[in-house]
């Protein structure tokens, strides 16, 4: 091979990546367009105004065991809300007059399936539901 | 003569001695046995109590050391069973009553406490006991006269509920928002019942007879 013939297949090369390199930085987006491209509003925002304030009891855990023949129920729901307790063997109707509410719910020995219901809406009959199993097994 | 009674007595002495001191190894050894008894139970009684949950489910199977029990969930859990450890009662309302492992038979529902390592619990003790379902929905119809309400869950399946003379009915009232005793025919299509009922196995249904039943009254929703 000629001698010229390598030098211009060098030359093609380093000038080629040359190009390559200038169309990389120039087409590349800046930081503050990529910020923008992030800023996306496909992902809904949750506004610090939202009302929703989802069903959550806080006491009891599900499956704990109880000393008592008594346990305080306690959690957290929409200001104004219908509040049902219920078990087998009891019920609780309330209304909350601040989010949090708690109660002093009656116990069976064996296992106590309580239901919460929260009826947050009075043009909603869907309520929102917790389950929770509490055990009194002493003697 | 002298020399054989002199060794004669010290021979009684050192059998005297040697046996006292043998007695006092093994009424300390016996001590320390207790003290590691009493160590161990106050542990495991420690650990009982940590352990404050507790499984349930229908009885799939029952083997000499160990039960399988699938939970409302429909999991399978294996239970570990030991023969000095493992206790088990059957719940009444007023008492729990000490039984035999003999008395449970495949489909009882029990409450197993122990710890429980993945899907396997060493069962502390064993408790004999029914299992209760609950749903709600809105009543679509309420029967030819048989005490039956036709009901739409919230999961939007058609279910039948038997309303029997020992099943308790309540209604709110929507004006003092208390509960109040409901007959059947006060009950409407259209009014929310929230309800109770005793399950025999893991298996869905499509009616149930229900132990208690709650009403709210479709005119609460339309204020």
């Amino acid at each position: 091979m000629k001698k010229e013939t390598i030098l211009a297949t060098v030359f093609g090369v380093l000038l080629g990546l040359i190009v390559a390199v200038i169309l990389i930085l120039v087409l590349r987006p800046s930081g503050k367009q990529k910020i923008e491209k992030t800023d996306s509003k496909l992902t809904p925002k949750i506004s610090k105004s939202s009302n929703i304030i989802p069903l959550e009891i806080k006491e009891p855990g599900d499956r704990k065991i109880s000393e008592e023949n008594t346990i305080k129920i306690s959690g957290k729901v929409k200001k104004g809300s219908l509040i049902i307790i219920e078990s087998p063997v009891s019920q609780e109707v309330l209304t909350n007059k601040q989010e949090s509410f708690n109660v002093d719910f009656p116990l069976a020995r064996g296992e106590n399936l309580i239901t919460v219901r929260a009826y947050v809406d009075r043009t909603q009959t869907i309520p929102q539901i917790k389950t929770l199993k509490v055990y009194y097994l002493s003697e | 003569m002298k020399l054989k009674h002199l060794f004669l007595t010290l021979l009684v002495f050192v059998f005297i001695f040697a046996n006292s001191v043998i007695g006092q190894d093994s009424n300390k050894e016996l001590e320390d046995i207790q003290q590691f008894k009493d160590k161990l139970a106050s542990k495991v009684a420690e650990l009982q109590k940590k352990e404050d949950k507790a499984q349930a489910g229908f009885l799939l199977e029952i083997k000499s050391k160990s039960l399988k029990i699938e939970t409302s969930d429909k999991e399978e859990l294996l239970v570990e069973l030991d023969e000095l450890l493992t206790k088990y009662y059957s719940v009444s309302t007023s008492t729990l009553n000490e039984i035999t492992k003999e008395k449970l038979e495949i489909g009882d529902y029990i409450i197993v406490t122990g710890p429980l390592n993945g899907k396997v619990i060493s069962a502390n003790n064993i408790y004999l006991d029914e299992n209760f379902t609950s749903g709600s929905g809105i009543v679509n119809d309420t029967g030819q006269g048989d005490f039956s309400l036709s009901i739409v869950t919230l999961e939007n399946e058609t279910i039948t509920i038997d309303i029997e003379s020992s099943s308790k009915r309540k209604i709110l009232n929507i004006k003092t928002l208390e509960l109040e005793d409901v007959g059947f025919s006060k009950i409407k299509s259209g009014d929310v019942v929230h309800f109770f009922y005793k399950k025999l196995n893991n298996k869905e249904e499509k009616r149930y007879s229900a132990t208690k039943i709650l009403v709210i009254p479709q005119e609460y929703f339309s204020k």
